[in-house]
């Protein structure tokens, strides 16, 4: 079974990029993409479209930008973090930020990791690669119902 | 009394003859033995002739007398016996006397109390031939004298005593010799008596009084009056004394005095009081008046009522001095002391304590005025205060000037305060506006690097997926807009961390200069190239950690990145103490900086070099200068055109390495 990873990105830019370093890298999980914060909650909690957890399983990581349209990334993980069945959800802040602010609030909130998206596409690959590897290769994944 | 007894014993010797010449011729001169009778019946002596058997045979005519006072008549009593007479003269000395004369034929004197009839009497008997002649008399009054003179010697002993136990007593002689001292006297002059006796009072002169005062004195007692007066004498060591002095004149029968007695009493610490309060007294008097000189003064009594006050009271008052006299405080009170003042006030010096405070008056003329006061209760013997003394200056220029000054503080304050929340505002306004101007320098740069990262990141895809298909010229226009937006990007981030300099705020922590200059020659690829000597050992100074950092990194970078393009980088970096600084200095062997340029290659956007020339965005050394002084330091540059510079930061010493708010 091939693990779902969702990706909250509301540049459209990036999600190309992430997309292409996926294929790039080869990977077969299946990359899930929210564009805003909004659409982010409507996923994992399973509403309207998403209620679908054929199409839209439950991921078993979550990479979270923090500038997001309507509903902000840092508020997308402190809602998380609230949700008992979310609760242990591996969430890894991908941003183009990195203001001190920004990386004490995210890991205050229950971030698992904290990065800086790479202007270089190939950089991006490497790093998804190191991503991939390390979350699903040498770490284990809790269960989520 | 002396005359009439020695009368008495001529008259006895005349008598005793004149009854020997009739025991000579005896019964042959009955008539003359009448004859005799009769003159010894005129003497006034009493005279009684007993025979052998004790029986009056003669009883002459003032025995009779006495006799008779005695309750008895003579006439019966010719012819019965002297013991039927007088049985109570049985066995007392009269008995014994009567009978040692009868039976020694002799002549006996004595004297003896009739107990019965409480009177004493001095007999004479004399043995004649056929019995006793006896003369009596009555001596019960000088008996009477005699004792009562003994009792008043004893007493006047006694009292002689009493005065010489307890004063000090001289007798001198008409002429002022001294004829007689007590033991007193000795003590009290240190003198022995021998050498007091025969000298006259000179001795002991002190020379403290006049020649008028003992002239006064010889007057008054050489007229036989009693001297009374207080004397300071000097005594044998050169001491003085004081003697409360009573002398008394003892009159000769001439009226002229014979000695004069002397009676002293001791009253030299007295008069060491009088003298020690005298001068208290003076000083006191001296104080006062300084006192009275200086101060304003008033004197209450313990209901409050004035019962003194000195010139300047009522001068500061503008009372009288009648006015004022009975009156309380209350007729200068001012009213602007609360009740609770005023309680207190009499609160403290009620219960026996000194008050001080500050009072505000009111004058006669309704003007008013302060005195800084001290009231000073004066307690009797039963400890509740007798009187109140209240000391007061005045201070009404120096409240005035301090009421001045605290209305200019006030209104300084009132203004201070309005300035205060003015600047108070403006910084929030300015702060709220700074706010706003970094968020949006923050967003600007974050939202420019945006599509500035995916420009670079198509260029990049572009090559790498679709390169086989472009031409060369294609591929080094995709070239071009990657390296620009390289550039931009660059430019950006130098603008986002100059930014950052700009808000850095928190805890400056010590840093070692030294670590940090080799973590960043490690970590720069570019700076590991080249020729970097370290120079440096322990400096710790206190700084941002990610800023300085920045700094040092900006600093290398540049030292490096200006060379004149053959020449080998070298770059020295080293450290010197500068007081309470650590400086840093970085000196490279680049091409420098003219010295009209080295201000302004601080400033942001100041590029001295065409763009092409050196790679640079302008603002690094910005970023280093804001940095600087973000942690309270300074930075700086030496150089000459063509032959290196040496830039230079101050950053404050950390002292035992602790932590710094």
């Amino acid at each position: 079974m091939t693990e779902t990873i969702l990706l909250v990105e509301d540049s459209e830019d990036d999600v190309f990029f992430m997309k292409r370093a996926f294929k790039v890298s080869g990977l077969k999980s299946s990359l899930q993409v929210a564009p805003d914060g909004r659409t982010a909650l409507d996923y994992l909690s399973g509403e309207g479209d998403y209620a679908d957890r054929e199409k839209y399983p439950i991921p078993s990581l979550l990479l979270l930008d923090l500038k997001l349209p309507y509903v902000l990334g840092l508020d997308v993980l402190k809602w998380i973090r609230m949700r008992p069945e979310l609760q242990m959800l591996p969430v890894v802040v991908l941003t183009s930020s990195s203001e001190p602010s920004d990386l004490e609030r995210a890991y205050r909130h229950g971030a698992n990791s904290f990065m800086v998206k790479p202007s270089d596409p190939d950089e991006l690959i490497g790093l998804v690669r190191c991503l991939h590897e390390y979350w699903f290769k040498y770490n284990v994944i809790p269960h989520l119902e | 009394m002396l005359i009439p007894i020695s009368i008495l014993l001529v008259g006895g010797a005349v008598i005793t003859w004149l009854v020997y010449l009739l025991r000579e011729k005896n019964v042959a001169l009955r008539r003359a033995e009448r004859n005799c009778a009769k003159v010894l019946s005129n003497i006034t002596d009493a005279f009684i002739a007993l025979d052998e058997h004790w029986r009056f045979t003669y009883i002459s005519q003032r025995a009779g007398d006495v006799f008779r006072l005695l309750g008895k008549d003579p006439d019966e009593m010719i012819d019965t016996r002297y013991w039927d007479q007088f049985p109570g003269v049985i066995g007392t000395n009269v008995e014994a006397e009567f009978r040692r004369a009868r039976d020694e034929k002799t002549s006996v004197s004595f004297e003896s109390f009739f107990a019965e009839n409480r009177r004493w009497f001095e007999m004479n008997a004399y043995s004649t031939d056929d019995g006793l002649s006896v003369f009596f008399r009555d001596i019960t009054q000088r008996k009477v004298i005699a004792e009562e003179t003994q009792t008043a010697l004893r007493e006047l002993n006694d009292v002689k005593f009493a005065l010489d136990q307890h004063a000090i007593v001289a007798i001198t002689d008409p002429a002022g010799k001294i004829t007689y001292v007590n033991d007193k006297f000795c003590a009290i002059s240190k003198y022995a008596r021998e050498e007091l006796i025969g000298q006259d009072h000179r001795i002991i002169n002190s020379g403290h009084h006049p020649k008028e005062f003992f002239r006064d004195l010889w007057r008054t007692i050489s007229s036989g009056h009693v001297w009374k007066g207080e004397i300071k004498n000097r005594a044998k060591d050169g001491s003085f004394y004081w003697v409360d002095t009573t002398i008394v004149p003892y009159l000769g029968e001439d009226g002229k005095p014979k000695q004069y007695i002397a009676i002293r009493a001791d009253i030299t610490e007295r008069k060491n009081a009088e003298e020690r309060t005298a001068v208290a007294l003076r000083e006191l008097g001296d104080l006062k008046a300084a006192l009275d000189e200086h101060a304003i003064v008033a004197i209450t009594d313990p209901a409050g009522k004035i019962t003194y006050v000195n010139d300047k009271f009522c001068a500061i008052s503008k009372y009288a001095r009648e006015e004022l006299i009975g009156q309380d405080h209350r007729i200068i009170n001012s009213g602007y002391h609360s009740k609770e003042f005023i309680r207190d006030l009499w609160r403290t010096i009620g219960s026996g304590h000194v008050w001080k405070g500050e009072i505000k008056n009111r004058a006669k003329d309704g003007s008013f005025y302060w005195v800084d006061t001290t009231i000073v209760p004066y307690l009797g013997e039963d400890g509740k205060p007798k009187q109140y003394i209240a000391i007061r200056a005045d201070i009404t220029e120096r409240k005035n000037a301090e009421e001045a000054l605290k209305n200019a503080q006030q209104a300084l304050q009132a203004h201070a305060a309005t300035l205060e929340q003015t600047v108070a505002e403006r910084t929030a306004m300015l702060r709220e506006k700074i706010g706003e101007l970094e968020a949006f320098s923050y967003s600007i740069s974050h939202d420019m690097r945006q599509p500035l990262r995916s420009m670079q990141g198509y260029a990049r895809v572009l090559l790498s997926d679709y390169g086989g298909a472009l031409d060369e010229e294609a591929k080094r226009y995709l070239e071009r807009i990657r390296s620009s937006a390289n550039r931009l990007d660059r430019l950006i981030q130098d603008v986002l961390t100059y930014s950052k300099a700009t808000r850095a705020e928190g805890r400056l922590v010590p840093i070692d200069l030294g670590r940090m200059v080799r973590e960043v020659v490690e970590i720069y690829p570019m700076l590991k190239a080249v020729d970097v000597e370290v120079a440096t050992g322990e400096a710790f100074v206190l700084g941002y950690e990610a800023i300085l950092t920045q700094c040092i990194s900006n600093l290398l970078t540049n030292a490096v990145k200006f060379v004149v393009k053959d020449r080998v980088p070298n770059v020295r970096v080293w450290t010197e103490s500068r007081g309470q600084f650590v400086r840093l200095c970085v000196k490279d062997n680049g091409i420098g900086i003219a010295p009209v340029d080295q201000q302004r290659i601080f400033d942001i956007f100041s590029r001295i070099h065409a763009d092409t020339a050196y790679e640079g965005t302008g603002i690094g050394l910005s970023i280093v200068k804001k940095a600087v002084e973000k942690m309270g330091g300074r930075v700086g540059v030496e150089s000459e055109l063509g032959k290196g510079s040496l830039f230079w930061i101050d950053l404050p010493r950390a002292t035992n390495h602790t932590t710094y708010d």
